[in-house]
């Protein structure tokens, strides 16, 4: 947990320090994927199945699923992209319902 | 490898996963707030700044391309001469000060507000007289008036050397003070017209009046010069 919030303020440092100019649709793609991966990796945690290599790689193809969405969706000029925010929020909800369910069971 | 996971923890992809959700997050904050700062205003002054310094590159190029030119004296008053009747240079001389100012009669029902406001023809009818009367310089509102200058309503406001301004309108003329003075307020004249309407007209004859030299540009587009044909 604290090692999570050790990243958190470090990956806040170097955005800040970095400051590269970024699209806002790429940065919520990989917002919401991030989150979803965070939830998703603590309740697998609970769950005494979580690994790590499962969790990149999750991680990574739905960011270059997320990003191709928002490349063929800049081409047909529809927001495809709305596609990945959609579910990806929809997991989140998900995970962190069941995570409440745990943790208010123990 | 074993030294990253005990830096990282036991499971080091969330820790990543964090970095990158934290990375995005400022990354993105920086940005809304930068946008907030460049605003319009900004922009304008910036380009203000440049155009200024352009201008003033420009002025210290001619300036030195002048110095350059050495006519001699009587070259010198050849220019003078054409410049004070090309209206280029500063007037000072007897004449008149004639303000105009809009009707302040109150309107009646259903009466045309148009009929009680200075217009463009208003202004001629008055410039036109006192041509007549041998006037040698007017200006209207600061605007020198010269062989190209227009005198057009320009919505609500006046229009003179493409420069805009509004009434009250001061009209200064040099040239024979009294003859300027009568042929204003003459019987039937420009004055006695134009007040029927309520248009506020005050002269003034004066001993010194100044008028400002054009500082417009010249653009001869279309006319060239050629030999006098008969």
């Amino acid at each position: 947990m604290s090692k999570a919030l050790g990243g958190l303020i470090v990956g806040i440092f170097l955005g800040y320090v970095l400051n590269i100019p970024a699209d806002e649709k790429i940065c919520a793609v990989i917002f919401l994927v991030a989150l979803d991966a965070i939830l998703g990796g603590a309740l697998a945690k609970r769950n005494q199945k979580f690994s790590n290599k499962i969790l990149i790689c999750d991680f990574f193809t739905n960011i270059i699923f997320g990003l191709a969405l928002i490349f063929f969706g800049n081409i047909f000029e529809i927001e495809l992209y709305y596609i990945a925010i959609f579910i990806f929020g929809f997991r989140i909800f998900k995970n962190f319902s069941a995570f409440q369910k745990i943790l208010l069971r123990k | 490898m074993n030294k990253i996971r005990r830096i990282l923890g036991e499971s080091w992809a969330i820790t990543f996963v964090c970095v990158i959700v934290g990375f995005i997050l400022s990354t993105e904050f920086r940005q809304e707030s930068e946008k907030e700062t460049v605003s319009p205003i900004d922009e304008l002054s910036t380009q203000i700044l440049k155009l200024e310094w352009e201008r003033d590159e420009l002025q210290k190029k001619i300036t030195a391309l002048q110095q350059k030119f050495e006519p001699s004296t009587e070259e010198i008053s050849i220019i003078e001469d054409l410049k004070m009747k090309a209206g280029l240079t500063a007037l000072e001389g007897s004449g008149v000060i004639i303000r105009m100012d809009d009707s302040k009669r109150a309107l009646e029902k259903g009466e045309n507000p148009n009929l009680y406001v200075i217009h463009d023809e208003d202004i001629l009818r008055m410039i036109n007289e006192l041509r007549a009367a041998g006037a040698e310089a007017i200006s209207i509102n600061g605007q020198r008036l010269i062989a190209t200058s227009e005198i057009r309503c320009a919505g609500p406001t006046l229009s003179v050397n493409n420069v805009r301004s509004a009434p009250p309108y001061e009209i200064i003329a040099i040239g024979d003070k009294n003859s300027l003075e009568n042929s204003i307020k003459m019987r039937g004249g420009v004055e006695d017209a134009l007040k029927v309407w309520g248009i506020q007209i005050e002269i003034q004859a004066v001993e010194k009046v100044y008028i400002p030299p054009y500082n417009g540009n010249f653009s001869h587009n279309f006319a060239k010069v050629v030999e006098e044909k008969f």
